[in-house]
């Protein structure tokens, strides 16, 4: 087995990083179309819905309320797509990265934090009820999972005993940190649908407040809203390759096509979940954040450090 | 031209529709829904994400005004259309769409709408700006909330215009932060309510069974399970469409027995707007509210199931006094109640006036 190197690319490859990422968010508004519940609907026009989405709201004019904070809000909106390009800067697709960066999993971290603020100015903007309490409800959800994400990141990054990303990759040539880390792979998973608003941690965009952060947005601001949810999503899924999925490693294909492979199917897991579950009430979550899943991903990083110094 | 009349070809083909709620229209409603998922459409959750407003049934003055308020949160291209009966429901579509498609129309009534909003800041002026927020509203007021806290108060109402909410109902409460204080209830157009004619009632109990299925679905959806909601809305159709007993019963069994079974379900709705001994003594409540939240969406399904194998519809179809006592004892309820739970508790009264139209509704899915 090779050992698997990372090498910086130059800064021109960003904007096709990016188009990569806007493809994947893209084709998990398809998958969202042919998992989710559309009884009667063909399968060609689920496929299709992204597409009518992005017309019908590339047509309408974008709206302002009374007394509506238009400046925040338009940065909430477009700071979720921002935030998800800037969280694969990091992720290495098999042999190149666009920032080696020594603390690549405090930079994803750092990102997700920003996601606080984003949904929230989001739901602040508009001066509208239900938007409101749907970032009420984002930060409350927040409060929940951020914790226990921040120590599932902690699990690989102590492993390896290294902050970067790369490092991450190359102490897995033997076993993939899912095997023995799965705790904090699910609490990272859980906590990558908290931070795109989705599925069962949705509850700031849920029906019973209208939509909640998206019940104001029409036009570009909503276009950059959904595609953001999906982008970061598709961000959430890519990080986890490296970080417990062990990057590029696989049989056959080359490296870069294993790191898409992997982050499609996490991706296609995450956006199957959505309507299966019902809402966790952000109330009810908190205590689950920290009476259940602080406890145990702490159990998860004590058991990697133990076996990590009894290795050495 | 040629990219734009193809992005407004895209668009319309994938058009979001708001459906108002008219009490006594509950057929009309349903066949709307049907009808906007056959074309590929979707149902709109708040007027900025709506290109068409529908009213489903014959609208009252009062109700009238509100869906006047919500047509101007429409972000446009947009269509206002109305279906008085089930037969009128795919002509308004049709309408919709070709008024969504009309790039004159919708040229015509951006111009109309930025001239209008203009004539309106002339007036307003600069008076009174002192002791107000931005854009001349008053700033919420500052008050403790139930547990101690002070939160900004702000007064707003739920409803009338809202998916997944009874017809013609409005709330109205302050809200601290998301928990609902002070919380009254109001009917819209009262004296239509009021008909002393006890609206005509289905027979048909599979037209009941689709009712509560379509409850159940509603409640559903409020509480996120979008999967379980889809099926009790598909179990809707079936019903509705004639399906014989030995097909839904089943169907409608296996979404029991899920329902009762999801623990994350049970977790997240138990304890929601408990109906004890007291209250229900209190206000001559119906044994089927009894408990809790998750009860009374287990019981939607079982009367539903029970309906759907051939029991004869009984409380159901003749409680004419019943939304009375729900709407007195509502309030009770909801107070110092977070928003979500509000639209559970309310939700799982299925609170219903004009009763169950005798209208058919069958046909509808396969006209």
């Amino acid at each position: 087995m090779p050992e698997p190197t990372v090498v910086e690319v130059s800064a021109a490859w960003a904007p096709p990083a990016a188009l990569l990422l806007l493809t994947l968010a893209w084709a998990g508004a398809c998958l969202d179309g042919l998992l989710g519940p559309a009884p009667g609907q063909g399968r060609v026009r689920a496929l299709r819905r992204p597409l009518t989405e992005t017309a019908r709201l590339l047509r309408q004019p974008r709206r302002t309320l009374v007394g509506a904070d238009v400046m925040l809000w338009r940065i909430g909106g477009a700071g979720l797509v921002l935030v998800a390009l800037l969280m694969v800067a990091v992720v290495p697709l098999g042999r190149w990265t666009l920032a080696d960066l020594s603390v690549g999993i405090v930079w994803f971290n750092a990102l997700d934090v920003v996601v606080w603020a984003l949904v929230w100015l989001a739901g602040w903007g508009p001066n509208a009820v239900h938007s409101l309490v749907g970032g009420y409800r984002f930060l409350a959800q927040a409060l929940a999972y951020e914790l226990p994400l921040m120590f599932a990141l902690t699990s690989p990054a102590v492993a390896a005993g290294s902050l970067r990303v790369a490092d991450v990759v190359a102490a897995q040539h033997t076993v993939w940190f899912v095997v023995w880390m799965p705790v904090a792979f699910v609490v990272y998973c859980l906590a990558v649908a908290g931070f795109s608003v989705w599925g069962p941690l949705s509850p700031a965009a849920g029906a019973d407040i209208a939509g909640g952060v998206l019940s104001e947005a029409s036009g570009p601001d909503r276009l950059l809203l959904l595609g953001g949810r999906y982008a970061l999503l598709a961000a959430g899924a890519a990080f986890a390759v490296p970080l417990f999925l062990g990057g590029g490693a696989g049989p056959l294909l080359p490296g870069w096509a294993w790191v898409l492979v992997k982050t499609v199917l996490l991706l296609a897991a995450l956006v199957a979940v959505r309507h299966r579950l019902p809402t966790l009430r952000p109330d009810r979550f908190v205590e689950v954040g920290w009476m259940v899943l602080l406890p145990l991903v702490l159990l998860q990083v004590l058991f990697v450090s133990v076996i990590v110094v009894g290795g050495s | 031209m040629g990219l734009s009349s193809w992005v407004a070809e895209q668009a319309v083909a994938g058009a979001h529709v708001l459906l108002v709620d008219v009490p006594g229209a509950w057929a009309v409603r349903v066949a709307a829904e049907q009808r906007v998922a056959r074309r590929g459409w979707q149902l709109a959750l708040s007027p900025a994400d709506a290109d068409v407003l529908m009213v489903c049934g014959r609208a009252g003055p009062q109700l009238v005004a509100a869906v006047d308020t919500v047509w101007e949160q429409l972000p446009g291209p947009r269509a206002r259309v109305g279906a008085a009966g089930v037969d009128e429901v795919a002509a308004a579509l049709d309408e919709s769409a070709r008024l969504l498609g009309d790039e004159t129309h919708q040229c015509d009534d951006a111009r109309e709408r930025a001239r209008s909003l203009v004539a309106e800041d002339g007036h307003d002026g600069h008076d009174g700006m002192e002791m107000s927020g931005p854009g001349g509203i008053a700033l919420a007021g500052g008050d403790m909330d139930r547990d101690g806290l002070e939160m900004d108060v702000l007064h707003v109402p739920l409803g009338p215009v809202l998916p997944y909410w009874p017809a013609g109902l409005v709330l109205w409460g302050s809200l601290h932060g998301d928990v609902f204080e002070d919380v009254h209830l109001d009917v819209l157009d009262p004296a239509a309510m009021a008909d002393p004619e006890p609206p005509a009632v289905s027979s048909d109990p599979a037209v009941h069974a689709a009712r509560s299925c379509d409850e159940a679905a509603a409640l559903l959806t409020l509480a996120g399970w979008g999967h379980a909601a889809v099926t009790a809305r598909g179990l809707r159709d079936m019903l509705l469409a004639g399906a014989p007993a030995d097909r839904c019963v089943p169907e409608l069994d296996r979404l029991v027995s899920r329902v009762r079974r999801s623990r994350t379900l049970r977790w997240a709705v138990r304890g929601l707007g408990v109906v004890d001994e007291v209250l229900a003594r209190e206000h001559g409540l119906p044994e089927r509210v009894r408990g809790d939240v998750h009860d009374r969406l287990a019981g939607m399904l079982d009367r539903a199931r029970a309906l759907a194998a051939g029991q004869q519809p009984t409380e159901r179809s003749c409680a004419h006094g019943e939304p009375t006592a729900v709407l007195d004892a509502l309030p009770h309820l909801l107070h110092g109640v977070d928003i979500a739970a509000v639209r559970l508790v309310v939700g799982s009264f299925a609170v219903e006036y004009g009763g169950l139209s005798a209208e058919p509704a069958r046909g509808a899915s396969h006209a």
